[in-house]
């Protein structure tokens, strides 16, 4: 760097690094590497602990029902343990990649986030209706022209108006959720374009 | 690959070494301190995951700054708000000069930095590593460009942060 402009920027610059005092740094440095280590253990601990409580289970209370959600809860452990070594592998290429495969990848992840999120949202309220009309049916006693009458009355109690709460509650999470990725989508679509032009004008200075 | 051993060796050498590095880059990308201090953190956790890949070819400096550039990247993509313009700390500088120096010289700091931040992306990260002392190549390697791209894009930068410098001053 011989521009003494620069030189002089750079100076000045080096001189800025109070965003945090060695001693604050150091405590990240060791927080990181702990959570590092936690999460490296994570998915080995998840998994031994869902496996072990569901054959515990089977043990403990043999039967049709027990079996059915322990192997429910086995599949789910391997296709979630699956899916987690997915996301890692995608970490290493946003990790080594070049910046346009970086942002196309980021585009790639946060239009699937999307697309996920969208796709539990509309299912969401379908699923809330099926599983409420299951409940109240089970406390109708199986009769159908009761479950309006059923689903009234529990909607009136405590522990009703909480778990409705609790489904708006979800739903505005889903909505949310969506928006904040529709967002990171535009900002990265901003980028991209960025970066082209930046490429472009490296060709056209280079030419 | 680096083994475990290294792996703990290598993270204390980018920790104590990077230290202004890895500050510096973080406080281009976010202005608000305490949001500043969760993105350096999250530099960290991703260079000690990253380092398992680490084969040596560049130095850790290099490496740390390629990982904690693309973090800012995600980060920004990433924000719940459009970023908003905080106060710089007073206290950015360490020596003891005259009172009237100090203040000149903070004033120049918090202009620099703040026109650092408004320049766009692709061009901040090449002359934030063009201040911190990178070579073409090593920034080439950092990058993900030829040299001669990196040439051109430290050259259109500065001159975009000088304009932007000038016009704040």
């Amino acid at each position: 760097m011989t521009d003494p402009d620069l030189q002089k920027l750079a100076d000045l610059w080096k001189e800025t690094d109070a965003a945090e005092p060695p001693r604050a740094f150091e405590a990240m440095a060791r927080k990181a590497r702990r959570r590092g280590r936690i999460f490296a253990w994570l998915d080995f601990a998840a998994v031994a602990f869902i496996l072990g409580t569901s054959l515990v289970g089977i043990f403990m209370e043999p039967g049709t029902v027990t079996m059915v959600a322990a192997i429910a809860l086995i599949v789910i452990t391997i296709i979630v343990t699956r899916k987690r070594r997915q996301i890692k592998q995608m970490t290493r290429t946003l990790d080594t990649a070049s910046r346009e495969a970086f942002i196309d990848t980021s585009l790639n992840n946060a239009a699937a986030n999307l697309r996920r999120t969208r796709l539990s949202l509309a299912f969401f309220p379908i699923g809330v209706v099926c599983a409420l009309i299951y409940k109240m049916a089970l406390r109708a006693g199986g009769r159908t022209e009761l479950i309006p009458a059923t689903f009234v009355d529990w909607v009136q109690t405590p522990r009703g108006i909480l778990t409705m709460v609790l489904l708006a509650l979800l739903f505005a999470w889903g909505l949310r959720t969506a928006r904040r990725i529709r967002q990171e989508l535009r900002r990265l679509e901003e980028l991209r374009a960025a970066y082209s032009e930046e490429d472009r004008q490296d060709r056209n200075e280079a030419a | 690959m680096a083994t475990n051993g290294s792996k703990e060796q290598l993270f204390e050498e980018m920790s104590s070494s990077c230290t202004g590095l890895i500050n510096r880059i973080a406080l281009s990308y976010e202005a608000d301190p305490s949001l500043r201090r969760e993105l350096i953190q999250d530099i960290l956790l991703a260079i000690w995951v990253a380092l398992d890949s680490y084969r040596g070819e560049a130095s850790i400096k290099t490496f740390a700054a390629s990982i904690a550039q693309k973090r800012c990247i995600s980060h920004v993509s990433k924000r719940a708000r459009e970023p908003r313009q905080v106060e710089l700390p007073g206290d950015l500088v360490s020596g003891a000069p005259a009172p009237d120096e100090t203040a000149l010289r903070n004033d120049e700091k918090r202009v620099l930095v703040e026109s650092i931040q408004l320049l766009p992306i692709p061009q901040r990260e090449a002359i934030v590593l063009c201040l911190e002392g990178f070579s073409y190549a090593e920034m080439a390697t950092i990058l993900g460009i030829s040299p001669n791209a990196v040439m051109l894009r430290c050259q259109r930068a500065k001159s975009a942060l000088k304009t932007i410098v000038e016009r704040r001053s």
